[in-house]
């Protein structure tokens, strides 16, 4: 095995001891879930976010079946959105996933995948407190 | 092979695998007719039979069998054939994230996965194994058809279905295995 293709340590220690696996009850109204997969490798994403009444992530969890970056990617995602308001988390950015798991250019798209799965998530929950809002807008 | 000499001559740069192993470039193949093809043409050119020959021959030849092995697993598996059809018709690999679009998809894909996480006895391994092969075989036969009437981005879409399928089936073989 080359050095170059060492697994980064970052990507161990979440695959190790991921945080935050779980479900959150996707029925409840200030509960966003979002479900995405990326076809060229068959990989599948779950992260579901908490909202409290002020608009900010109180809790999250992630489910995630794929490789070891997939599930890193998400855990550290489900790390970075607790605590921040709904728009602070949509401003979440792959690369931003990608440089603090030190993934290499073959792994980039599992971060995309989690950046994807956050915007998914927040869209869902933003779909569930207005959905007349959403309606009106189309029309 | 040099028609004058009969030495062995390297494989061409960017075979197309279909003509390497006589076989129609579409989506239907005869597995049979495949096999016997393999099979006569690693008779051929196997390492095997060239441990007497100049070096460069021998190399010549592992690369010759190298490709031949390559061509018959892709063409062989459904999956890696349509892969690959749709690369040789200039299609473009599916890159971008499935969304809410697939949703319904998803959650299946999502729930076989949790279910195979759980520690579980044979008879449900079973069970969500025919699931998956007759799925596979569904999609399989939806993909024959959307070659057939030359929908590129139909058979792409169900490719990518299949590929989460085979993700799957990889991780029963794996369950299967006693560690």
């Amino acid at each position: 095995v080359a050095a170059g293709d060492a697994v980064p340590w970052q990507v161990v220690d979440h695959y190790e001891n991921p945080r935050n696996v779980g479900s959150l009850d996707r029925n409840a109204k200030n509960v966003g879930t979002g479900l995405v997969g990326a076809p060229a490798c068959g990989d599948v994403m779950k992260l579901q976010v908490e909202v409290d009444e002020n608009g900010r992530i109180v809790d999250a969890r992630f489910k995630t079946f794929g490789c070891g970056s997939a599930i890193a990617s998400s855990s550290l995602a489900t790390e970075w959105v607790k605590g921040k308001t709904v728009d602070e988390a949509l401003k979440i950015r792959n690369v931003d996933i990608a440089k603090e798991l030190c993934l290499p250019p073959v792994k980039l798209h599992c971060s995309m995948l989690a950046e994807d799965a956050i915007k998914a998530a927040l869209a869902d929950y933003k779909l569930k407190q207005d959905p007349n809002k959403e309606e009106s807008e189309k029309e | 092979f040099c028609p004058g000499c009969q030495a062995l001559q390297p494989p061409r740069p960017r075979p197309d695998l279909f003509r390497l192993m006589d076989c129609d470039r579409s989506f239907r193949v005869d597995a049979q007719q495949l096999q016997r093809r393999f099979r006569s043409l690693q008779r051929a050119v196997h390492p095997d039979r060239f441990g007497q020959r100049p070096p460069k021959e021998q190399y010549y030849s592992e690369q010759h069998s190298s490709l031949i092995n390559k061509a018959y697993q892709t063409l062989l598996n459904p999956l890696s054939r349509g892969l690959y059809l749709l690369e040789l018709n200039g299609v473009e690999p599916a890159q971008e994230t499935d969304c809410d679009a697939d949703s319904v998809f998803l959650t299946e894909i999502m729930e076989i996965n949790e279910k195979l996480a759980e520690p579980k006895n044979e008879d449900i391994l079973e069970e969500i194994e025919t699931s998956i092969k007759d799925k596979q075989e569904e999609l399989t036969k939806e993909v024959t058809a959307a070659f057939e009437r030359d929908d590129l981005q139909e058979a792409k879409r169900l490719l990518a279905k299949m590929k989460y399928f085979a993700n799957l089936e990889d991780k029963l073989k794996n369950k299967k295995i006693p560690s």
